[in-house]
């Protein structure tokens, strides 16, 4: 409540209270001048940057495991324990229940009921603002001084009295709805056991993404930036999105996934204004990892576009880029984007320091496809004379997907047939269902 | 990337770095670690890729091998080391050697028990259990002291040297081992973690066993190496307990006196306080060398004033500013509509003169010239100096000791005018004046200060002995000179010397000897405190409004010969004056006066004299920053001779000055007396960490505090940032500058001139204007913030109050004296209105100790003339412990020389033709030319 205090008209005085009081009989008029306050300090921009910076820990220095970090936060902890000592001994002097009834009874009477829901709309000083109604028209009103300051922002819904429509309290925010849908809250149940191969993409992939985030001291020692983001690319059905969903299922860091297509907006400057909501969510519940697939939709190199729409999703592109190497630094916040036709993006997007590691997606060997298979077949009811050697060591192109594909479709040739097991001749002949549905549509030789 | 040794288990981070046993900076838990482990060695239901199973094969195959007898056991102990030592991978997961090795550790284990003896097998087992042993069984480490001795410790790389290192600190504090059983092995480990860039990890290992000393061994810390061994060192001494401390601290000493960087020697040595460490610095600097002069530099300032001069000359503000150039009222437009409606509610001209005196000084602080006193704009206006009256006569002609600041010779010529001046407060304000001129940094070569100001402190009366006193301690601030002891014991012995008196000779002891810890001084101090203040009384019950009808006199008695509007009043006036002056020479105590001149019908209990804080601050400084142990035995005296609880809570928050020391902090916010918030200011103070964490506790105490602390925290908030006007705290100066409360706000005037101190800081500026309009109408508040206002401009931007110095790692005692005497005095109910709003405001003048150039001048090393360098100054950046050749400092700008820094900035030579042997760019800096 400290925050709303005003001064009363003519404080006290300090040191010749006598002679002032002879003066003011005088001039019963004079006022003492409005007071004057520093620029207001409200809003979102406070409660980032504003004297609650004071409040926050101060960053101990070397992130190196050593003993003086040791020391530090020792020392940290030793004054946090003498906060905790002191606040607990002054709140436990303090008769805590009746001050605290008395005081909500008040608020309450203050409040009135029922009490009006709107938003708002401007502050004008610490104690005035704008807010608008759902009823259409606006008001420009007082704010009670028990309301919360540092928590008000233009835009969010405040509770009005009902009749002068004062604002006498604040509804919690909730984040832009359509940022909160990227998060994913229900991690997904494909781990790293569940992708057969790709070792060395884990590898770099979590070197990239995963290590910063849980042994930052590690690249401090030696001395490195971490990378901020790596690129997965490679042909359709390689893993990328698998690989992806595995890092979700395995962090506990923030997850915010979304596709490429759905940075485009139908408004002008919404595109660009989701990724920056984007990466403020990110930021705010760091450490994250941003995974955005099928980067494409947007990222693709930039010429001269005739329709708005274009022009639209290339500024897009661009916020995007600000985003992932502008002018702040976003440490906590790891990028992942996926792509099935890297040429086609944006150079600018691609430099290091944007995405540092790009990483290949190559189609499975036969070592690899071996245990894409084994782990396919591993929880389907075989007959004993199925052997997936034979279309492991096949020539065909089959990528991860395919295989996947082809046990799938095994399956359901078992399921008409009225099997309970799956028997060599389905796979067999799920393989050539799949090899002729894929290759569909290309000409045979047409370009031989 | 490169591969990367053999890692450690992800499964016992904790282990492997033993040293680390609070949580880290990570976020994400472990969690992402294991699952890597489990993701990309064998999947979850235990199938294995076909070339794990073959290495798993392979190695099942030469565990069978070893165990049987014969040279096939040797060669396939070989291979298995080869195969854990060739082993990569992610850098927190466990080689998959390691993880195969797993089953057949305790069988190996038995193996080579039974060949017995020192074997190959023992450092295999001992890489092994690395990742298998339970936590705290020191298998590593025990296993390892049983391999052979021609197995050196970084074969298996850094992992393994980290683990050794963790368990040899570990074994030796649990009392496992002996240190004679691992010293063999700590002097193999040592030189490889100094080789690879990891001398924090040395130093800890060092620091864990108690065994500093050998980082001292030859050879053993490359000269390339010991800045980054030093620095670490010198950074943990700030947070390690008492005697390692100092310990670490002489470690680093002794590196860098061996490495040749003596000045940084020098300044570690100052750090230890160590007059001897000093005395070997310099002996060991070769003579008549850069390095030495450097050094010379460091201990005894040059020529400051002449400096001074040309440095302002340089940055075109050597012309002299006058008091209305400071408030800029015509930015002021309230006060034209409110002001100038009442000529009465104004500032009585008394204090308006009084607070142009003191604005005058401070912003012409030490350029030898004015527009007010020595070179009036108006040649033939009337004497400034006798524009005054009474008090104000005093402080106007002490005000050229600011004025003269360092200047001694210009300084004394032109006091010599006011010495033999029939008004007696002239000729007090010239001897304060004379006092102040070294301003604590300069040497008085021919004792001028002694010869003119020993003899009336001893015989005259009055104002004139109590200003000689003090000016012979200023003048002699931290020399601990004889003569002046001498001089002033008997004032302080003199059970029949007025309280007044006494206590301003008790200060000047305190200031010439500070921190000296003299014994007999104490015993001194003590009887004085035990004779003025009367027992059972404890100070802070004083009566509060008892003191104010006195200031209410003595306000009136300034009221001056200026203003029209108060003419009429002015014979009422005289006389009281008058009264008050004869009360005071008449050696009758200030209160007996006060109490003459007000009759009121209960006479009060006898009210505290508002400088009875100086007794305990007197002992508290002959302390200052002692540490704790020193001042016990003191503290009970002082209690016992009925110096109450603020002499206990003055001489802790003096012998823990800016040591970070939490136990204390912790003492002060149980004790929730008007001291906690400015005890926590300075104590934790001196660092970083501290700083922002008292930060923190003054949210808490401004909330739930009692009246009084709540009325010393924004003072206290000044006196934790003095002359570094962060936006924080000046934002919540701000807030509190216009509290009902107009002693929070007079604090908080006070306070937000201390932060922005010599800063010419334009926010702080604007803040104060809008003030002066504010309270245009009180006068006591208005006096405060034209104060704020000189301090805010203090010698035009040019200096500093911090008493910290070397980029915040030295503390000089004499300044901290100037400015705890400033901040004692405004403590305490009333405090202010007492002193610094009463008479006593000459007792700001302490502040001239505080004062200093916060400039960096380069000198050319064999002409001593100043040589312009561009230099990059920017925000210090704290380097300890980081890989590489880190940016010391950030967000620079490019400068040339001379420059100033601000609080928390570095600078360093932007030019690699010239070179310096300075420990840090500040101040006076000698450059010679590269060759």
């Amino acid at each position: 409540m400290g925050n709303g205090q005003s001064l009363p008209p003519g404080g006290g005085s300090f040191g010749a209270g006598g002679r002032r009081g002879a003066d003011r009989g005088d001039q019963p008029k004079r006022k003492r001048p409005e007071a004057p306050l520093g620029p207001p300090r409200l809003g979102r921009r406070r409660r980032q940057k504003g004297p609650a910076a004071a409040h926050k820990l101060p960053n101990v220095a070397p992130s190196v495991k050593c003993k003086l970090r040791l020391l530090r936060l020792e020392r940290v902890k030793d004054y946090l324990l003498m906060e905790e000592e002191y606040v607990g001994n002054a709140i436990a002097s303090i008769p805590v229940e009746e001050r605290t009834e008395e005081e909500r009874n008040k608020i309450d009477a203050i409040r009135g009921t029922p009490l009006g829901v709107g938003t708002l709309e401007e502050l004008i000083d610490e104690h005035h603002a704008i807010v608008s109604s759902a009823m259409g028209p606006e008001y420009y009103v007082t704010m009670c001084s028990f309301v919360d300051k540092d928590q008000i922002e233009p835009g969010c819904s405040v509770l009005l009295h009902n009749k002068v429509l004062s604002v006498v309290g604040l509804l919690p925010d909730d984040t832009d709805p359509t940022v909160s849908v990227m998060k994913v809250d229900k991690a997904p149940l494909e781990s790293y056991a569940d992708i057969g191969g790709l070792d060395e993409q884990i590898q770099e992939i979590k070197e990239a993404v995963e290590l910063p985030l849980t042994h930052p001291e590690l690249y401090e020692d030696i001395g490195i930036k971490p990378p901020k983001g790596v690129i997965l690319y490679g042909e359709p059905g390689t893993g990328k999105t698998l690989l992806a969903k595995a890092v979700a299922n395995s962090t506990s860091a923030t997850f915010l996934r979304l596709t490429g297509s759905e940075l485009i907006q139908k408004h002008l400057g919404d595109g660009p204004k989701l990724v920056r909501e984007l990466f403020r969510i990110a930021e705010e519940n760091a450490p994250s990892i941003v995974f955005i697939d099928e980067i494409d939709a947007i990222g693709t190199k930039r010429y001269d576009a005739t329709s708005s729409g274009e022009r639209e999703i290339q500024r897009t592109m661009l916020e995007l880029l600000n985003q992932l190497d502008g002018f702040e630094a976003r440490n906590d916040v790891k990028v992942i984007l996926a792509t099935n036709k890297i040429d086609l993006l944006d150079p600018a997007l691609l430099r290091p320091g944007r995405v540092d590691r790009k990483i290949e997606f190559p189609l499975p060997d036969e070592k690899t496809r071996r245990r894409i298979f084994t782990i396919h077949t591993g929880r389907m009811s075989l007959a004993p004379d199925v052997n997936v050697e034979e279309f492991v060591m096949s020539k065909d192109a089959l990528s991860g997907a395919d295989i996947k594909a082809i046990c799938t479709e095994a399956g359901m040739l078992a399921l008409r047939e009225r099997r309970m097991r799956v028997v060599q001749g389905d796979f067999r002949k799920a393989k050539e269902t799949v090899l002729y549905k894929k290759q569909q549509g290309v000409p045979d030789g047409l370009y031989l | 990337m490169a591969p990367v040794p053999p890692a450690g288990g992800a499964s016992a981070p904790e282990k492997m770095m033993p040293d680390e046993s609070g949580s880290n900076g990570h976020r994400s838990p472990d969690k992402t670690a294991s699952a890597a482990v489990n993701g990309t060695a064998d999947t979850a239901d235990g199938h294995l890729s076909p070339e794990d199973a073959e290495m798993k094969e392979r190695l099942d195959l030469l565990v069978e091998r070893v165990l049987t007898d014969g040279t096939t056991g040797e060669a396939a102990l070989q291979a298995i080391a080869d195969a854990i030592r060739s082993a990569t991978s992610s850098m927190t997961s466990v080689p998959k050697p390691l993880k195969f090795l797993r089953p057949h550790y305790v069988v190996l284990q038995r193996r080579a028990e039974e060949l017995g003896g020192h074997s190959f097998l023992w450092d295999v087992l001992s890489v092994m259990a690395m990742t298998m042993s339970e936590t705290g069984s020191l298998e590593c480490l025990r296993f390892k002291l049983r391999g052979t001795e021609t197995c050196a410790v970084s074969h298996w790389g850094h992992e393994y040297v980290r683990t050794l290192a963790g368990e040899i600190g570990e074994a030796v504090n649990s009392g496992a081992m002996q240190l004679a059983e691992v010293s063999g092995l700590m002097d193999d480990i040592l030189p490889v973690l100094m080789r690879n860039n990891a001398e924090p990890e040395a130093c800890d290992l060092c620091m864990e066993v108690d065994q500093l000393e050998r980082l001292l061994q030859p050879g053993l810390i490359e000269r390339a190496k010991h800045e980054r061994v030093c620095l670490y060192l010198v950074s943990c001494a700030q947070y390690l307990p008492e005697p390692e401390d100092r310990h670490a601290l002489r470690v680093a000493y002794r590196v860098y006196l061996r490495a040749g960087a003596y000045a940084r020697a020098l300044r570690v040595a100052l750090m230890m306080g160590d007059a001897e460490a000093q005395a070997e610095v310099m002996a060991a600097a070769p003579a008549r060398s850069a390095a030495k002069r450097q050094l010379e530099l460091m201990l005894h300032p040059p020529d400051l004033s002449e400096h001074l001069k040309r440095v302002a000359r340089e940055l075109e503000i050597h012309e002299a500013k006058t008091p209305e150039d400071i408030y800029k009222s015509h930015l002021v437009e309230s006060m034209r509509r409110f002001g100038s409606a009442g000529g009465a509610a104004q500032m009585d001209s008394a204090r308006q003169n009084l607070a142009a005196t003191l604005v005058n000084a401070l912003v012409n602080c030490g350029f030898s010239t004015d527009k007010l006193i020595v070179e009036p704009v108006a040649a033939d206006a009337p004497n400034w100096i006798f524009r005054n009256k009474s008090h104000g006569l005093l402080s106007a002609t002490a005000s050229l000791g600011l004025i003269f600041l360092y200047d001694r010779d210009g300084g004394v010529a032109e006091i010599n005018k006011y010495l033999d001046s029939p008004e007696e407060f002239v000729r007090a304000g010239a001897m304060l004046a004379i006092g102040m001129l070294g301003g604590g940094r300069v040497e008085d070569e021919f004792d001028t200060a002694l010869a003119l100001l020993s003899e009336p402190a001893e015989q005259s009366t009055g104002y004139t002995r109590l200003c000689a006193i003090l000016g012979l301690g200023l003048a002699y601030a931290g020399t601990r000179n004889a003569q002046v002891s001498e001089t002033l014991i008997p004032i302080v012995a003199d059970a029949a010397t007025t309280t007044e008196t006494a206590a301003v000779a008790a200060l000047a002891l305190g200031l010439v000897f500070v921190s000296s810890a003299d014994p007999d001084l104490t015993a001194t101090l003590i009887q004085a405190m035990a004779d003025h203040l009367s027992p059972g009384e404890a100070p802070n019950e004083g009566d509060a409004a008892e003191p104010m009808q006195t200031v209410d006199g003595v306000e009136s008695a300034e009221a001056g010969d200026r203003g029209d509007g108060d003419a009429k009043k002015r014979p009422v006036e005289e006389a009281t004056s008058n009264a008050t002056a004869a009360a005071t020479e008449s050696s009758t105590t200030e209160t007996a006066a006060a109490a003459s001149s007000t009759p009121r019908p209960p006479p009060p209990p006898r009210p505290v004299h508002p400088l009875s804080h100086l007794f305990p601050l007197a002992l508290g400084l002959l302390y200052l920053r002692c540490g704790g142990a020193s001042i016990d035995a003191v503290i009970e005296a002082a209690e016992a001779m009925g110096g109450g609880s603020v002499s206990t809570e003055v001489l802790e928050v003096c012998a823990h000055y800016g040591s970070g020391d939490v136990l204390t902090v912790q003492k002060f916010l149980a004790g929730g007396t008007e001291w906690t918030p400015l005890a926590v200011a300075l104590v934790s103070g001196g660092e970083e960490i501290g700083q922002r964490m008292a930060l923190r506790l003054f949210e808490h105490l401004q909330q739930y505090g009692n009246e009084e602390q709540k009325r010393t925290v924004p003072l206290a908030l000044g006196a934790l940032c003095v002359s570094d006007p962060r936006l924080e705290v000046i934002d919540a100066l701000s807030k509190l500058s216009h509290d009902h409360d107009t002693e929070v706000a007079a604090a908080a005037v006070l306070g937000m001139g201390l932060a922005a101190a010599g800063t010419n800081n334009s926010r702080v500026a604007g803040l104060l204007r809008q003030l002066s309009a504010f309270y245009a109408d009180d006068a006591s508040l208005l006096f405060m913030v034209r104060l704020a206002q000189g301090l805010t401009h203090l010698g035009r931007g040019l200096y500093t109050l911090s008493p910290y110095y070397s980029e915040g790692a030295l503390l000089n005692p004499v300044a901290a004296a100037g400015l705890l005497t400033v901040l004692a005095v405004g403590v305490g109910p009333n405090a202010l209105k007492q002193t610094l709003l009463g008479r006593y405001h000459y007792l700001m003048y302490a502040l001239a100790l505080t004062v200093r150039p916060r400039f960096l001048i380069t000198l050319d090393a064999d002409t001593e003339e100043p040589v312009p360098l561009p230099v990059r100054v920017g925000q210090a950046v704290d380097t300890v412990g980081q890989a590489g050749r880190p940016k010391t400092i950030t967000g620079f700008q490019t400068h040339t020389t001379p420059v100033l820094l601000s609080a928390g900035e570095r600078a360093e030579l932007a030019t690699d033709d010239w070179t310096g042997d300075a420990a840090v760019l500040e101040g006076v800096v000698l450059v010679r030319k590269r060759h």
